[in-house]
C-alpha cells in the first residue's frame, strides 16, 4: 500500500446557531472544509498552508476523526474510516496521531514526563510488563534527543523549555510508531533557533521510522523547508496543489502568489514585487458565489464572480483552481 | 544629538530565587526619523528595554544603573508625574499581543477617546471623537467601525486600532513590541506597510522589537541583536544582513528558512541561553558557540567598532 491517506471530497460544517432558531428558522452553517481531496504517500510530507481561518486545522483534525466529517471519504491505508464509531476507530488510533501547536497547553501540567508517555502505551496495551514500558519510554526520549533520558522522566512540563516540551509531545506520538502524523503548526510557538532543531528532528525521525505527515502551517518558507508537496487552502478549499518547487517557484493562483510575496525575506536588498490583496477573508458562513477569492482578487472578471473553477491539472503534479492562471 | 539614547542601562528583576539581571549594560541610540530593530530570542531582555524606557516596569523590577535620555534629558531620574508628560506624548508603546490589549467590553472608538482625554484633560469630548475618527482613517480602518466592539474586529484590524491608540497624542517615538506576531503573512505584510507609511507621513522614529530577523529587514534602518541581556552586534540594516559577524547573529540568520534561493540546511546552536541569575564570567554565548576559544571563557568581549557604524562583541569577529 503506497498511499497512506486518501481524502476525497472531505467536508466539515459546523452549525452556527443552536436552540429555537435552528428548529424554526433556517439554520446557518460554517463551511470550514469544503470538498477537499488529497493523498499522502508513505514517507511523504504534505503541507497545508493558508491564512488563519482557512480551514487547514479543521482539515487536519477531521482527517484524524477528532471531528466527525460532514461528507466525503477518508481512507487510511485503503480502509474506509469515515463513518467508524469511536470504538471501531480505536484499532486505527495508534497508527494515526497528532502533534499540537502549543506545547504549553498540550501537556498536562500535573503529570510528569513518565505519566505523559505512559498513557498512550497503556491505552493501546503496547507493553506487556512494567519494565518493557519503561524501556519504551526511555527509547522514545532518546529518539527525540532528550539526553540523558533519566534526567527527564520525572520532570514536569513547567520545568521544561518550549523546545523540550514539543519534543515530549513528539515522543508521546512516536512511542506508538504511527504511520500517519498530523502536525498542526508544531513550531509556531517556538523561538527561531529551537524551531530549527525541532523541525530537523521531525525530518530525521521520518527518515528513521517512516511515516506520512500532514503538516499544517501558515509559513510558506517553513513548508518549503519541510514538505514534499504543498496544498494552498482558501475558505475551506484547496485552490492550488503541487510539489514544493511548483508552488514556490511557479505559483499559478493569484492567492498563492500573494501569499508568497507577503513572506518577509531576511535580506533588505532582495525587495520583491508585492502582490496586493484587497480586504479581509470573507466570513465562512457566507462564502461568495463563484471563485471564493474573487472579491479580493485583482484579476477577477464576470466569470470568476459567477462560476467556480475546480482544481485542474496544469502540469504533471500541479493543480490549480483559477480560470485565469495562464493569463496572469 | 540623537533623539533618544540609552547608555549602559542595567535593569534587574528581584525575585525570591535571586536577582535576574535582565538587561546588563545595554547602550542604544535612536536618531530622529530612523527605525531601530531590537532582535533576540524570548527572555533576552528586549521587552524589558522597552518597559525601562517608559519606566513601566513591574513592581519587582528596577533600573539599577545607566541613563535613558530623550533630547538630552535623563528619564531615569524623572518622577512619575514628569514621566506622565512623556508617556504617550513623546514616547508611546504598542504592547506585545496588542490583539488582547483592547478591553472586550468597551467599544473600540471609546477606548481610543479615553486614551486621548486621559492624556489631555482640556480637550472636549467631541474633539476627541473627531480625532478618533481621523486616527482610525489614518491606520486604514473605516471610521464608522469605531462603534464596534473588539470581537467584531479581525486580528489585523485590532492591531491597527492599537496602533491608532498609540498615535493618539502625536508621539515622536513609537515602540512596537512584536507588532506582527500572531498575525498571518498577508496581514503581517499589510501592517508592516502601514508602519512604513506612518513613519514617512508623521516623521515618527521607531523602535521595533521582534524575534523574527526577517521583519527588521523590511522596515528598519538600524538593527541591534540582543543575547542574554546584552547587545552582541549592532549596525545599519544593510551591514548586518550583508556582513553578519557575531556567531549568534549568523545563527539567527541561518535558522530562518527563506522563500528565495536554494533550500539549505538550517543551522542552529546547541543548548540554551544562560540563567541570568548567575551568568558566567566570559562571553555569554561561549557555552553554545561553535568557534569559542579559551579567552572567551575568561573575559567578556566588549562591543568594538569593526567597520564604521558596525559594532560587534566577539573576539573572533
Amino acid at each position: 500500500m503506497d498511499e497512506t491517506l486518501v481524502v476525497q471530497d472531505l467536508e466539515k460544517r459546523f452549525p452556527l446557531s443552536r436552540g429555537f432558531s435552528s428548529i424554526f428558522g433556517k439554520s446557518e452553517w460554517v463551511h470550514a472544509v469544503n470538498r477537499v481531496s488529497f493523498t499522502i504517500k508513505k514517507d511523504e510530507i504534505l503541507g497545508l498552508a493558508g491564512e488563519s481561518g482557512c480551514g487547514k486545522t479543521t482539515t487536519g483534525r477531521t482527517v484524524l476523526k477528532l471531528f466527525e466529517p460532514s461528507g466525503g471519504k477518508i481512507l487510511f491505508e485503503g480502509h474506509d474510516v469515515t463513518n467508524l464509531k469511536p470504538k471501531a476507530m480505536k484499532k486505527y488510533r495508534p497508527h494515526m496521531q497528532m502533534v499540537f501547536q502549543d506545547p504549553y497547553r498540550s501537556l498536562n501540567p500535573r503529570q510528569d514526563v513518565m505519566s505523559i508517555l505512559s498513557l498512550p502505551i497503556d491505552v493501546h496495551g503496547l507493553a506487556p510488563s512494567r519494565s518493557e514500558k519503561l524501556e519504551m519510554i526511555m527509547a522514545a526520549l532518546d529518539e527525540v534527543r532528550l539526553h540523558p533520558p533519566e534526567r527527564y522522566v520525572y520532570k514536569y512540563p513547567h520545568e521544561l523549555s518550549g523546545g523540550e516540551r514539543q519534543r515530549i509531545a513528539l515522543a508521546r506520538v512516536l512511542v506508538l510508531r504511527p504511520r500517519l502524523i498530523v502536525a498542526d503548526e508544531p513550531v509556531s510557538m517556538l523561538d527561531a533557533l529551537v524551531r530549527t532543531t525541532v523541525l530537523d528532528l521531525l525530518l530525521e525521525l521520518k527518515k528513521k521510522t517512516g511515516f506520512a505527515c500532514l503538516f499544517v502551517t501558515h509559513d510558506l518558507a517553513l513548508a518549503r523547508y519541510t514538505c514534499n508537496r504543498i496544498g494552498i487552502m482558501y475558505l475551506g478549499k484547496i485552490i492550488e496543489m503541487g510539489s514544493k518547487d511548483d508552488i514556490i517557484n511557479q505559483p499559478a493562483h493569484p492567492y498563492t502568489k500573494a501569499l508568497i510575496s507577503a513572506v518577509p525575506v531576511p535580506n533588505p536588498s532582495a525587495r520583491k514585487v508585492q502582490i496586493k490583496v484587497k480586504g479581509d477573508v470573507p466570513s465562512p458562513t457566507n462564502i461568495p458565489p463563484g471563485c471564493p477569492f474573487h472579491p479580493r482578487c485583482p484579476y477577477a472578471d464576470a466569470r470568476c464572480r459567477n462560476e467556480q473553477q475546480q482544481l485542474v491539472r496544469i502540469e504533471a503534479d500541479h493543480y490549480v483552481a483559477c480560470y485565469k492562471h495562464d493569463l496572469i | 544629538m540623537p533623539l533618544m539614547e540609552i547608555k549602559d542601562l542595567r535593569t534587574s528583576y528581584f525575585t525570591p530565587d535571586g536577582t535576574v539581571r535582565a538587561i546588563d549594560g545595554v547602550s542604544l541610540r535612536l536618531e530622529k526619523g530612523h527605525a531601530l530593530g531590537l532582535v533576540g530570542e524570548s527572555g533576552c531582555g528586549k521587552t524589558t528595554v522597552a518597559l525601562s524606557s517608559l519606566k513601566l516596569l513591574p513592581s519587582n523590577a528596577r533600573i539599577v544603573e545607566g541613563e535613558i535620555t530623550l533630547d538630552g534629558e535623563n528619564l531615569v531620574i524623572k518622577t512619575e508625574e514628569e514621566m506622565n508628560k512623556i508617556r504617550w506624548k513623546r514616547i508611546s508603546l504598542v504592547f506585545q499581543g496588542a490583539m488582547n490589549a483592547l478591553n472586550p467590553v468597551f467599544k473600540v472608538g471609546d477606548q481610543i477617546v479615553e486614551a486621548i482625554t486621559t492624556h489631555n484633560r482640556s480637550i472636549p469630548k467631541s474633539n476627541a471623537v473627531e480625532r478618533t475618527r481621523e486616527l482610525l482613517a489614518l491606520v486604514g480602518v473605516d471610521p464608522s467601525r469605531a462603534q464596534d466592539f473588539p470581537h467584531e474586529f479581525s486580528g489585523g484590524m485590532k492591531q491597527r486600532a492599537v496602533i491608532a491608540m498609540a498615535l493618539s497624542c502625536d508621539p515622536d517615538i513609537l515602540i512596537a513590541d512584536e507588532p506582527t506576531t500572531a498575525l498571518d503573512v498577508i496581514t503581517q505584510a499589510r501592517i508592516l506597510e502601514l508602519i512604513r507609511d506612518l513613519q514617512t507621513k508623521l516623521g515618527l522614529s521607531l523602535i521595533v522589537i521582534t524575534h523574527d530577523l526577517s521583519l527588521p529587514a523590511e522596515i528598519c534602518t538600524e538593527i541591534a541583536i540582543m543575547y542574554a541581556g546584552k547587545i552582541v552586534e549592532c549596525g545599519s540594516t544593510n551591514s548586518i544582513y550583508s556582513d553578519p559577524m557575531h556567531p549568534y547573529t549568523k545563527a539567527l540568520l541561518g535558522a530562518f528558512p527563506s522563500i528565495l534561493g536554494p533550500i539549505r540546511r538550517m543551522e542552529t546552536l546547541p543548548g540554551f541561553p544562560p540563567d541570568l541569575r548567575s551568568p558566567s564570567l566570559g562571553c555569554r554565548l561561549q557555552p553554545r558557540c561553535p568557534i569559542a576559544e579559551d579567552q572567551c571563557k575568561e573575559k567578556e568581549p566588549e562591543l568594538v567598532e569593526v567597520k564604521p557604524g558596525h559594532y560587534v562583541a566577539c573576539y573572533k569577529a
